[in-house]
């Protein structure tokens, strides 16, 4: 191509790329909501394809070595779950990532989905609001991708962004995102004296612990103040000193994860605290007395990035009351919980306001996080308001469809959202679940011949619900 | 003897064996843990299965004898 030089930027004169191919649906990301997105749309029928830019499926269930598919299990994860479960690869809701890609690998045949890895989306082809194709980058130099409907589950909102639709990236101030962590996974570990210790039965015993490294100036302290975040890999020899343990400990703060200058200080970062805390467990933990570290992981832990701005901004509100919506596509149960942006530790209350119109600190289940909040104003755990069996929340259809663009839908961890939203929604099976639900809504607005915002809900509720999605059904009257 | 199943440290408060117990034997207490009631027990397992904490473990229990 040929470019000319105009004020700090290159201008192509002539652009023409070629065409590769043309699809029904294509989906951006193959993370856990790309596959649940492409695997619904493909099983509805249509000729599908997931672009992802790595060379896996599972995106940060897989290549993050987030080993640990939470929430609740239906539908297309259902599926999956028992698929891992056959290669001994899932117990305690711990998976092994490796089988895991391989289970990935193994539902796109079945369904018939295509797929291209190591294919990242670089830009979008709209006409009017209505977005026709994506660029693709591949090693032939760029292609186009024809689609009549599209699903952003890029974690980014890549496609939403390229294609000039409305976004939002971290707290509301300044844009900054919650903390990035870069897993890392220990080999050689005796799981059972771990289990079994003082240790891991005894939370007080860890605050000690931590106490005595600061006092002895461990920089391990200065990273992450609760250690007890480690997920077993099933599968791998138990029982006998040699188990692997995946590890969320290391955090990057003040992160702007769609910049890759600071993409790339995470990774690096991201490693050298892996191997700080590698030694320390070493050095400390029963049980890790001969663990080394195996591998830290291929895609940084980004919690939280940019998000659409869709018909419904999910917030921490939803979450607190355990608000119930009209337009259900899944359910969670996960409260909110946002890794320390600028600081160590983790935050589960947020200032806002109750039903009666006052302001408190609104925290849910499971505390406060290890950051407490002030004490100007009450804190308030909504939890406790809500009867029994209800203790689950609603995304509604609305945050999945961006404001202005059409042909488009979101799923994933970059639905429309707030911080705190974001921080409750993002479990894998839900993400997986919002992907069966993007992916079934686009197969059902092309047979009805409507844009994916004027999908007939109640006809979508049904399908999924007919496809074992569960959308609350069986613990309220939806109504369908 | 009967197995039941019992709480130990750890728990995180996911609610996932909440949801799984078909007796409905666990309730939640925030700020606390889960806790399983002994007598609506019937010592499936699938709580231990679901908690990813692995907070949750195999009892034995005496019957009561009247
Ligand atoms: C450190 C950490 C700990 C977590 N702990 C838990 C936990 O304990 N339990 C739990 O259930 N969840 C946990 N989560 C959340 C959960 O892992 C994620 O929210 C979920 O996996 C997100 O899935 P996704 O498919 O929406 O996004 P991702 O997994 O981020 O997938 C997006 C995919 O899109 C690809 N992509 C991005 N841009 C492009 C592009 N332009 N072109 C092509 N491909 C692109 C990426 O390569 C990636 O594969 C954790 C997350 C982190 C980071
Ligand atoms: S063992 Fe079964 S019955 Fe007992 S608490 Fe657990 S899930 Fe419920
Ligand atoms: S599943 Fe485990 S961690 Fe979750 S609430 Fe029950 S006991 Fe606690």
């Amino acid at each position: 191509m040929r470019y000319s030089m105009e004020n700090g930027h290159i201008r192509a004169d002539t652009r023409s790329i070629p065409v590769m191919d043309e699809y029904d649906v294509v989906v951006c990301g193959g993370g856990v909501a790309g596959v649940g997105a492409g695997l619904a749309a493909a099983r509805a029928g249509l000729r599908t394809i997931i672009l992802e830019t790595y060379g896996a499926l599972g995106g940060l269930a897989t290549l993050g070595l987030v080993n640990i598919p939470l929430d609740f299990v239906s539908g297309l994860g259902r599926e999956m779950i028992d698929e891992l479960e056959k290669l001994d690869g899932h117990w305690h809701r711990n998976s092994d990532p490796e089988k895991h890609k391989l289970v990935l690998d193994r539902m796109m045949k079945k369904y018939g989905c295509d797929v291209l890895l190591v294919t990242p989306l670089i830009d979008t082809f709209v006409e009017g609001d209505t977005v026709r194709g994506v660029v693709v980058q591949t090693k032939t130099g760029p292609q186009v991708i024809l689609g009549k409907r599209f699903i952003d589950a890029s974690g980014d909102s890549d496609l939403v962004y390229f294609a000039g639709g409305a976004v939002e990236c971290g707290r509301e101030s300044d844009g900054i995102s919650m903390a990035c962590s870069l897993e890392f996974m220990l080999g050689g570990v005796d799981w059972e004296a771990y289990i079994n210790s003082d240790l891991k039965q005894n939370d007080p015993q860890w605050i000690r612990l931590l106490a005595k490294c600061k006092e002895d100036g461990d920089p391990v302290t200065q990273i992450e103040n609760h250690l007890n975040w480690m997920t077993h890999l099933p599968g791998r020899p138990q029982h006998c000193g040699k188990d692997e343990v995946s590890i969320c400990i290391a955090h990057s703060r003040m992160c702007r994860p769609t910049d890759n200058r600071d993409l790339t200080r995470m990774y690096i970062e991201g490693r050298e605290q892996a191997d700080l805390f590698s030694r320390f467990i070493k050095k400390n933990i029963p049980g890790f007395e001969h663990s080394y570290l195996s591998q830290t992981a291929a895609l940084l832990g980004v919690r939280e990035s940019r998000r659409i701005v869709g018909e419904y901004r999910f917030t921490g509100e939803d979450i607190a009351y355990a608000r119930k919506k009209p337009d259900v596509i899944t359910i969670s149960q996960h409260g909110f919980d946002v890794h320390g942006i600028e600081t160590v530790g983790n935050q589960k209350w947020f200032r806002g306001r109750l039903p009666d119109g006052s302001e408190a600190y609104i925290t849910n289940r499971g505390g406060y996080g290890s950051l407490a909040p002030p004490t100007d104003l009450p804190t308030v755990n909504m939890t406790e308001l809500i009867p029994d069996g209800l203790y689950f929340y609603d995304i509604p259809y609305r945050s999945l469809i961006p404001t202005q663009l059409d042909g488009v839908l979101a799923a994933g961890r970059n639905i429309s959202s707030n911080i705190f939203g974001q921080s409750g929604s993002r479990l894998i099976l839900c993400c997986m679940s919002m992907g069966e639900a993007a992916g079934t809504a686009a197969a059902l607005s092309l047979e009805h011949g409507v844009q994916p915002r004027a999908l007939d809900v109640p006809t979508l509720q049904r399908t999924l619900i007919r496809q074992g999605l569960n959308i609350g059904q069986d613990y309220r009257d939806i109504g369908v | 003897m009967r197995s039941i199943y019992r709480v130990r440290g750890g728990c995180t408060l996911c609610a996932m064996c909440y949801y799984v117990c078909p007796t409905k034997a666990i309730s939640l207490k925030p700020n606390v843990t889960a806790v399983i009631d002994a007598e609506k027990c019937i010592g499936c397992g699938q709580c231990a299965d679901n908690c990813q904490a692995e907070a949750i473990v195999r009892v034995e229990r005496k019957t009561d004898i009247h």
